[in-house]
């Protein structure tokens, strides 16, 4: 059991966030902090599955193993890559420049009220997440996403097996491009954990948390790093959550009756840290128009790679968000660059449409 | 555009959510004070809003994705702009404010865990006990070997969940309504009220089922026994029958994976 969880932790925190060092090293110092730097690794760390995983389910029938070995190589690569550049770039000059000791002086007490609202903003996560693991939510679709997560895990087959009945079937191609159920099955396979279970009961574990992350860290940028106010914003957004099943249909009501699914993932995840990278990216206040933001862009060029993991719908609300977000920037600020740059992280959504209408 | 609204108007219930965004909206309008912030928070979903209402809009979505147009609504960030506003209202009073603030949204929302959908898990896998129980009764011990088992039709959604060694005549596409299933001979003696045991049993040796499943509520005309299948267990509500010693077995010249395969290519 502790072999099992330990492979859960190295595959789904260290490795991501190890990976998360590398668009780290290439965003402004104060912004280099752990729920930064593991978002954005754990946006890559999906984008890289999906690139892999793609080209082999639609050329080898039971290339499974092949995704595996290739997924852990290029994570362990990336990882190394991340933390050798971090070390290169970053710490050598900040370790000069006695930046550690500054904000060790920077950082301050919590007083007892901002503890309280902090306590109730992580009691109020916790509970979703005990929730998530004691109830069990019926949802029709998981005859389709887990079986297919399970089928792909015991018969290492991608696609060319029918879940509801068992039978041998053509490649189910709207379905197989978004790779979500491949992951599960990749989850399975390194921990030894029946797919079923990881869907069920451990995926959302840390899908639930993160989703609160990145909530966090748009906090942070809101309230230009207020604590009292950004635990305020976080228990908000928690009540919203656990009361936001208005109707079936919500980003909350996904979240918490089926985060195992792809679509839940776009709904809360994705479009999420869609939002914290835009304002990553233009927010900027007095004084700071020389912030690097290298690291924000390619983050965001990955994330249209994991939207396109999650769903097909991705391709074309994530091009809405972004393309309206784009569009709207440039005529404000008269800059027609940043709509272009923004044009650019939406290729991979491009080239995820034309496979799906060419094949 | 009726057709639009309904959408909309299914998507946000009650509608509380929606009044409170929208008011949100609104102040943030007036009181953000950084652009890049009130083009994102303001401005684009407004944006998003005003299209989701337009017809045409409505129509090209549907050539990409339809029936799910209601995730247009994803893109509004609800959550974050209620909240966000909702802290900058309270200002410094945090204590009172957040109490405030949370019986608001709570009288507004709609508790997850209240609803119809969830229900105590009776194991990790999240599946019903008794599904596991029945799986576990006839699935096969060599690793590899898969068999055909019919299971009634509230279960099949649960079964290939556990295990995949068990295949099914028919399954969840079988059991909704809009999607255009095959006809399954089978599924429909099930969903009958009456089972006649010559017809299940002659479907399901047909299917080249190992196994027959059937509830112990069910109303079963005839007995099963006397067409060729063995009682083998029972668990609270279903009874499990043995099709193995049925002749038919001895006349599949092939392997019986293989021969369901052709025949549903020959169909």
């Amino acid at each position: 059991m502790i072999t099992k969880v330990i492979a859960l932790i190295v595959v789904l925190i260290i490795i991501p966030y190890c990976i998360g060092l590398l668009p780290a090293s290439f965003i402004d110092g104060d912004r280099r902090v752990i729920s930064v730097i593991y978002i954005l690794g754990f946006v890559i760390s999906l984008a890289i599955f999906e690139l892999i995983s793609v080209p082999v389910i639609i050329l080898k029938s039971d290339g499974f193993p092949l995704i595996v070995a290739m997924y852990m190589g290029t994570e362990c690569a990336l990882a190394m890559a991340g933390i050798i550049l971090y070390n290169f770039r970053v710490r050598k000059r900040t370790e000069s420049a006695d930046a550690d000791d500054t904000r060790l002086k920077d950082r301050r007490r919590l007083t007892g009220e901002e503890t309280v609202l902090w306590l109730v903003a992580a009691a109020a996560v916790l509970f979703q997440v005990i929730m998530y693991i004691c109830m069990e939510a019926f949802d029709g679709d998981d005859a389709y996403y887990v079986v297919q997560s399970l089928l792909t895990n015991e018969t290492d087959t991608l696609y060319r097996i029918k879940p509801y009945t068992g039978l041998s079937t053509s490649m189910d191609l709207r379905h197989a491009l978004a790779a979500v159920p491949v992951w599960i099955a990749f989850l399975a396979r390194v921990s030894g954990i029946h797919s079923t279970i990881i869907a069920h009961s451990v995926i959302g574990i840390l899908l639930i948390p993160v989703l609160y992350v990145i909530y966090y860290n748009c906090g942070v940028l809101l309230f230009n790093g207020d604590s009292k106010k950004n635990a305020a914003f976080m228990i908000f957004v928690n009540i919203m959550y656990i009361f936001g099943n208005v109707s079936i249909y919500t980003d909350a009501t996904f979240l918490l009756t089926r985060s195992w699914q792809g679509k839940s993932m776009l709904a809360n995840l994705v479009i999420g840290s869609a939002i914290w990278l835009l304002i990553s990216i233009f927010k900027s206040d007095e004084g700071e128009e020389d912030r690097q933001t290298l690291g924000y862009w390619i983050t965001l060029f990955a994330l249209n790679i994991t939207a396109a993991m999650c769903s097909t719908a991705s391709v074309f609300l994530m091009a809405l968000l972004i393309g309206i977000y784009g569009i709207t920037m440039s005529i404000c600020k008269r800059d027609v660059q940043i709509a272009l740059k923004l044009m650019i992280t939406c290729v991979p959504l491009v080239v995820y449409g034309a496979v799906y209408l060419l094949m | 555009m009726t057709q639009i609204v309904e959408i909309f108007k299914a998507y946000n219930g009650t509608g509380y959510y929606c009044l409170l965004f929208i008011a949100a909206l609104m102040y943030l309008w007036f009181a953000e004070e950084n652009k890049s912030l009130k083009l994102l928070l303001v401005t684009v979903p407004t944006v998003i809003q005003v299209l989701f209402f337009i017809p045409y809009f409505h129509m090209a979505y549907n050539m990409l994705d339809e029936g799910t147009y209601y995730r247009i609504l994803w893109l509004l960030p609800m959550t974050l702009v209620i909240a966000y506003s909702a802290v900058k209202v309270i200002g410094n009073h945090l204590g009172l404010g957040v109490a405030l603030v949370c019986l608001l949204l709570s009288l507004c929302g709609s508790y997850a865990y209240m609803g119809v959908v969830f229900d105590k898990a009776e194991n990790a896998y999240h599946l019903p006990d008794e599904v596991i129980e029945l799986c576990d009764m006839v699935r096969p011990q060599e690793k590899g070997k898969r068999i055909w088992v019919a299971f009634p039709p509230e279960l099949v959604h649960f079964v290939r969940q556990y295990t995949t060694d068990i295949m099914l005549p028919f399954g969840r596409d079988s059991m909704v309504d809009s999607w255009k299933r095959a006809d399954n001979e089978l599924f429909d003696i099930y969903m009958g009220r009456d089972i006649y045991a010559d017809r299940l049993v002659s479907l399901a040796t047909g299917y080249q089922c190992d196994y027959v499943i059937i509830g112990q509520d069910d109303n079963v005309i005839g007995d099963v026994t006397d067409y060729g299948l063995r009682e083998i267990g029972r668990t609270q509500n279903y009874i499990v029958y043995s099709n193995l010693d049925n002749a038919v077995w001895y006349d599949v010249g092939l392997d019986k994976y293989k021969s369901m395969l052709y025949r549903e290519a020959e169909e």
